[in-house]
């Protein structure tokens, strides 16, 4: 029976293990979550693409946003921000955010600078892009180690 | 997730009769995070942090009771060398009574905050809070000017790193200078307060040094016994301890709202609430004129700070280095020991609700008495060995 | 007195109780002095130095009573041949004579201590929706009145001779974010200067108003600011009427259920504010334990029978009631510790507006909690109603509420994930969030929602400053969104990006759009609440052509609006406490009574209908929802933390301190 249990908790535990992390400094994407827009986004940790932050150290999040609906559609404004759900609270600074609506065609690039992770644990990271009518959300999560 | 950690620790210490403790990926990965810190982190505020003639100042500044007003009161007042540079009380006493409880100056300088709310950004910021208010040493920039210029130790030291005192009358922004100067002389010298190795820590490194198992049988140690393994994996499991007490300092630095009721004598604290503004009003914080990188990270994070109204009543995650010298414990010692802290924690008894529609990041663990009793065994391992004797001994005696 | 909270409750409302000692009134607000229940919505109060306690009950009276005892001197519903409608500030002037607003007819009147209308008030002066008045001194000594406008978010400062001086408004009450303020009551606590509460901002401002002589000439200057959303002391969860007694400022801090008295000279965020106040966690506890208070009015040397003393008084809307104190003389309570909040009491708080998502076997209901301003979800798949998570959270943020006058689920007859708008009346905009599919187990999953979007009430070119009261899915998934300024109703698409802004034409100068819902055959129903009523109209090439009135007569006022199974509309009526159901042929029947039993209700505001026709009631008086079948029969009731199908009667319910027999009889005004 002691080994029966011992060989479950071990698979459980092999079954909490982490997924592979995926290379550093690569662009992810995510769709809105009305599917309005794609936003490609890539982390900047002291000067360098990464593939997390650490902790307490101030990032900055570069961000490609484009319409998935009509390619002459522009986000006119951004709004980033992050939040620890299972904490119930955010970020403890306000970050720069910068937009450059991207001219002729193509994505309009987003920097939003300052942003800092007090703690470990899950971030959700939320990207609020408005076209001028509607306020559309995109979000991913980090896992802080 | 949590479920299943759950049942795994549940499991594991099911098979568990011998004192063998079988951890998941998770709490390994926590645990390889918990060992020694190592030197602390430089402060590109105070360009005098690392300077031996600074530190030596400030060793004197740190026991000379004549700053004070009443010429009674020194740091070492508080913080006394032989409890761990705290003074054992559960509310600090200086001139008078003061609101909170004195935290320990060892291996302070790793924190990037400093006291309870995290009103000062620097260490050197910190030192001018105690010297100046009413209630602890009550003195005044006027004062302690006079005090290191009338006595020539101070004085010719003060002079050796930080050149000739200006003569008076100054200007307010020479006495400013003088004082921040002060700040940084006692910052260089609590810089030297870290301790070695603990208990702990030796574990931590013998266990890495064989692959950081899973499972602990056989990694043993003098000084870290089987309960304290398997307090180590409630701290690092059911016992949610982890959730804020990370990383080598066991500590995550940051700010939270417990729900400990203040004592019954004191008005409610609004903590890191009302820290905030007065950290971005003080003339001494990191992106101020005194400070040596006043456009660095440090001064940057400070700047960009949002106070929010769910900051209020949330102090700073004190270290649990040295646990067993720095009795009581909480903000206003409301706790004498550490029994009684587990015993909060696993309860909540007396707790202050966050707001009565919103949950709590803490809640009830219930613990049974083996799991406190390994938890309190694993705290006992975390006192690591006192800082260098020369740093701990009153250099006017 | 110690009241002691028991807790052995045999209630659905209360899912934890902590037995605590909770301290007397006279520990920390005052004395507990009387309480008058013979009220409807009480909502403006004030104290004459003869011994009066006037107040303004929004149900269309001005009530007079007695300081000494609480004692109804006289009421009057009159203002010269005008009839009251919306009485919401009241203020005494120098002579003892009082001003009173009426929100709904946009005017102030004065009348004599004895209650006879002596003349309208600065009839000049542009008024449209005058709430909180207050009567004071400019620096130069001169009397003067500060009345808000709710309509414009001003504060309009008049002069004892009924001349505008000057408009403060939201852009002078400037936020630490660089947003503005909205005042919400206003109060002199000074010569010249002038406390405002700004309670969807949980802020209180003090301006200095000596520049604010000429209206050409409104420049105030802020003394003083502080506050936030929270439980703590300095911290407010929407400060409304506030009152000051020379030296203290006093606030009705509504959903901290406190009256918070406080310096208003210390500039420095969270220090220094002293909170008192008690919470009534339990329905009708009262003697001294107060209950969203609204409005507060404090006085020294008040006539008090043979003496003379201090009193202060508080107004109770939910409890249908004001109480008085005799302020405590001094300067601090015991123990300070006992103004944190340490009861885990009643955890069901249940506003104004319900819906229902999915289809039959994955039903979802939502309701929402003012006081968390949050959105709460019920699992339905299981026969009884499991609270499974809790959306959005209070602030400003996009995915966070200020405060939620409507929900609407979007997705009741599609496939495809569900669907939920809200309507955000403080942060001016609607939220569209996406919900999880149900796991196949029922458990709470406080990530079941994410936010897919908003839209800003600015764009929606709504009329300035109007919000939006009520929403309501049409038979086609379009969202129909009730203005009630215009009225108007707000067409869009499910995805917010096309909208089309509609008036209606409204039955009465002073009737009131309060709740849109949409009829199984197309028609729109709009509730208007007094004179209550239901306006049905069709959309028709290019406007909202009407089909027909339905009048209300049994309906004393009118809050929320349900289409039924069959056709019949269901009103709840929050002033008789019950539920009227007009069937199709125009026949009535009205469900409950004012109680606390089940089947009964005080302050039912909202109804959702399941698939199969049954109507799940928001009891928001009793902290619980209930639901009945489409013919009316009480199935069972429920809240976050319990259900039960049983029904209990009325001397073994919840949280009721007095017999049922002890309560208020049915409503005033029919």
């Amino acid at each position: 029976m002691k080994i029966f249990l011992a060989t479950i908790a071990l698979l459980l535990a092999q079954g909490s293990q982490p997924s592979a992390p995926a290379p550093a400094a690569a662009w992810r994407a995510v769709t809105s979550n009305d599917g309005s827009w794609i936003v490609r986004w890539r982390l900047i940790v002291e000067g360098k693409p990464a593939e997390v932050p650490l902790v307490r150290k101030r990032f900055t999040i570069e961000l490609q946003v484009e319409s998935k609906l009509d390619p002459t559609m522009r986000a006119r404004a951004l709004t980033v921000d992050a939040q620890m759900p299972e904490h119930l609270h955010g970020m403890n600074v306000a970050p720069t955010v910068a937009l450059d609506d991207g001219g002729q065609g193509g994505a309009a690039l987003g920097t939003a600078q300052g942003m800092l992770f007090h703690m470990s644990g899950r971030w959700e990271v939320d990207i609020d892009i408005d076209d001028g009518t509607t306020v559309e959300r995109a979000q991913w999560n980090i896992a802080l180690p | 997730m949590e479920h299943r950690t759950s049942i795994i620790v549940t499991l594991a210490f099911l098979c568990a009769c011998e004192p063998s403790v079988q951890l998941t990926n998770s709490q390994v990965n926590l645990i390889k995070e918990m060992g020694f810190p190592g030197a602390p982190p430089l402060d590109p505020t105070n360009r005098y942090a690392d300077d031996a003639g600074a530190a030596g100042l400030g060793h004197a500044l740190f026991f000379d009771p004549n700053l004070s007003r009443n010429g009674e009161i020194s740091c070492a007042t508080c913080h006394l060398p032989e409890r761990g540079f705290t003074d054992g009380l559960a509310l600090n006493l200086g001139l008078s009574q003061g609101v909170r409880n004195t935290l320990s100056l060892l291996d302070c300088a790793h924190q990037q905050w400093f006291n309870w709310d995290g009103q000062f950004d620097s260490l050197w910021s910190q030192a001018h809070g105690p010297m100046l208010h009413p209630r602890e040493m009550g003195s005044s920039y006027e004062h302690i000017i006079d005090r290191v210029r009338g006595e020539p130790i101070l004085c010719n030291q003060y002079e050796k790193v930080f050149g000739l005192l200006p003569q008076p009358p100054l200007t307010e922004s020479q006495s400013e200078t003088i004082v921040a100067n002060l700040g940084k002389a006692i910052a260089a010298y609590e810089r030297k307060l870290v301790t070695g190795r603990s208990p702990f820590d030796r574990w931590v490194e013998r266990w890495k040094q064989v692959g950081a198992p899973s499972d602990l049988a056989g990694v043993t140690l003098g000084g870290f016994s089987a309960a304290a393994q398997q307090g180590l994996a409630t701290f690092t499991s059911r016992g949610e301890c982890w959730k804020c007490h990370v990383g080598p300092l066991l500590s995550d630095g940051e700010f939270h709202a417990l729900g400990a009721a203040p004592r019954n004598d004191l008005i409610a604290d609004s903590a890191r609430f009302g820290a905030i503004a007065k950290l971005q009003s003080n003339r001494y914080r990191s992106s101020g004129a005194h400070s040596d990188a006043a456009q660095g990270e440090q001064a940057k994070i400070v700047e960009a700070l949002v106070a929010r109204s769910d900051q209020w009543g949330a102090f700073r995650t004190p270290t649990l280095r040295n646990i067993g010298k720095t009795s009581p414990y909480f903000h206003q010692g409301q706790f004498a020991t550490l029994p009684e802290v587990l015993h909060f924690y696993s309860t909540l008894e007396g707790a202050v609700t966050m707001d009565h529609h919103r949950e709590s990041v803490l809640r009830k663990t219930d613990l049974s008495p083996d799991e406190i009793a390994g938890l309190l065994a694993f705290l006992k391992t975390l006192d690591g060995d006192d800082p260098p004797i020369q740093w701990t001994i009153n250099p006017w005696n | 007195m110690v009241v002691t909270l028991l807790c052995a409750f045999v209630s659905t409302a209360v899912a934890q109780v902590v037995p605590v000692a909770v301290p007397s009134s006279s520990e920390l607000a005052g004395a507990y002095l009387w309480q008058c229940t013979e009220l409807q919505t009480p909502v403006g109060c004030a104290i004459t130095r003869d011994g009066l306690v006037a107040v303004a009950d929004a149900a269309g009276e001005v009530v007079g009573l007695s300081a000494v005892d609480g004692a109804v001197r006289w009421r009057t519903s009159r203002a010269g041949d005008e009839t009251l409608v919306n009485p919401a500030g009241i203020a005494v002037l120098p002579d003892g004579s009082l001003l009173v607003s009426d929100a709904r007819r946009g005017r102030v009147d004065q009348f004599s201590q004895q209650g006879n209308w002596i003349a309208r008030f600065a009839e000049q002066v542009a008024l449209t929706r005058p709430t909180s008045i207050a009567v004071g001194r400019r620096s130069d000594g001169a009397h003067c009145v500060a009345i808000v406008d709710d309509a414009s978010h001003e504060i309009v400062i008049i002069g004892q001779d009924g001349i505008e001086l000057c408009r403060i408004t939201r852009h002078h009450l400037q936020m630490n974010d660089g947003s503005n303020a909205r005042p919400s009551h206003v109060a002199f606590v000074a010569a010249g200067a002038l406390a405002v509460s700004a309670s969807e901002q949980h802020q209180l401002f003090v301006l200095d108003i000596a520049n604010c002589d000429s209206p050409t000439n409104a420049a105030p200057v802020v003394q003083s600011s502080w506050g936030g959303r929270g439980p703590f002391p300095g911290l407010f969860n929407q400060p409304m009427g506030i009152a000051s007694d020379g030296a203290w400022l006093w606030i009705a801090d509504q959903f901290n259920h406190r009256i918070a008295r406080q310096s208003h000279t210390l500039a420095v965020r969270g220090e220094g504010k002293l909170a008192y106040g008690q919470h009534a966690v339990f329905p009708r506890a009262g003697e001294g334990a107060v209950h969203y208070p609204v409005a507060i009015a404090v006085g020294r040397d008040i006539a008090l029978g043979a003496k003379r003393g201090a009193l202060a008084v508080a107004c109770e809307p939910f409890e249908r009631r004001v109480q008085a104190f005799v302020p405590s003389a001094s300067e601090e309570p015991a123990d300070l510790r006992l103004i944190l909040p340490k009861l885990a009491g009643v955890q069901s708080h249940f506003g104004a507006a319900a819906t229902i998502a999915g289809q039959e076997g994955n039903q979802r209901l939502f309701m929402h909690d003012p006081e968390s301003a949050t959105v709460v979800a019920f699992d339905l798949s299981r026969g009884q109603p499991i609270h499974v998570s809790t959306i959005s959270g209070a602030g400003t943020k996009p995915h966070e509420s200020g405060r939620i006058d409507a929900l609407v689920a979007l997705s009741g007859a599609q496939d495809g994930p569900q669907r939920l708008l809200v309507a955000d009346g403080a942060n001016r905009r609607l939220a569209l969030w996406e919900l999880t599919d149900p796991p196949a187990e029922v458990i709470f999953e406080p990530f079941m929602a994410k936010l897919v979007k908003t839209r800003s009430y600015a764009r929606l070119d709504l009329p300035a400053d109007a919000i939006i009261v009520s929403l309501a899915l049409s038979g086609d998934n379009m969202v129909l969104a009730l203005c009630a300024d215009g009225p108007h109703i707000v067409t869009l698409d499910p995805s917010l990006r096309t909208a089309t802004l509609l008036p209606i034409t409204a039955p009465d100068t002073t009737a009131r759009a309060v709740a849109i819902a949409c009829a199984s055959d197309g028609t729109i129903g709009v509730l208007f609440d007094t004179p209550a009523m239901i306006c049905q109209y069709r959309f028709e090439s290019d406007r909202w052509k009407p089909v027909g009135t339905v009048p209300l007569a049994a309906v004393a006022h009118a809050r929320n609006l349900c289409a039924g199974v069959a056709g019949e509309w269901w009103v709840d009526d929050d002033a008789n406490d019950c539920i009227v159901v007009v069937r199709a042929d125009g026949s009535t029947a009205t469900i409950g009574s004012r109680g606390v039993a089940d089947g009964a209700f005080w302050l039912p505001t909202a109804c959702a209908r399941d698939a199969r026709g049954a109507m799940y009631v928001v009891d928001s008086g009793n902290h619980r929802g209930q639901r009945f079948s489409s013919t009316g029969e009480w199935q069972l009731t429920f809240s976050l933390g319990r259900t039960y199908t049983r029904a209990r009667g009325a001397n073994e319910v919840m949280g009721v301190r007095k017999a049922p027999s002890a309560l208020p009889t049915q409503g005033t005004k029919q």
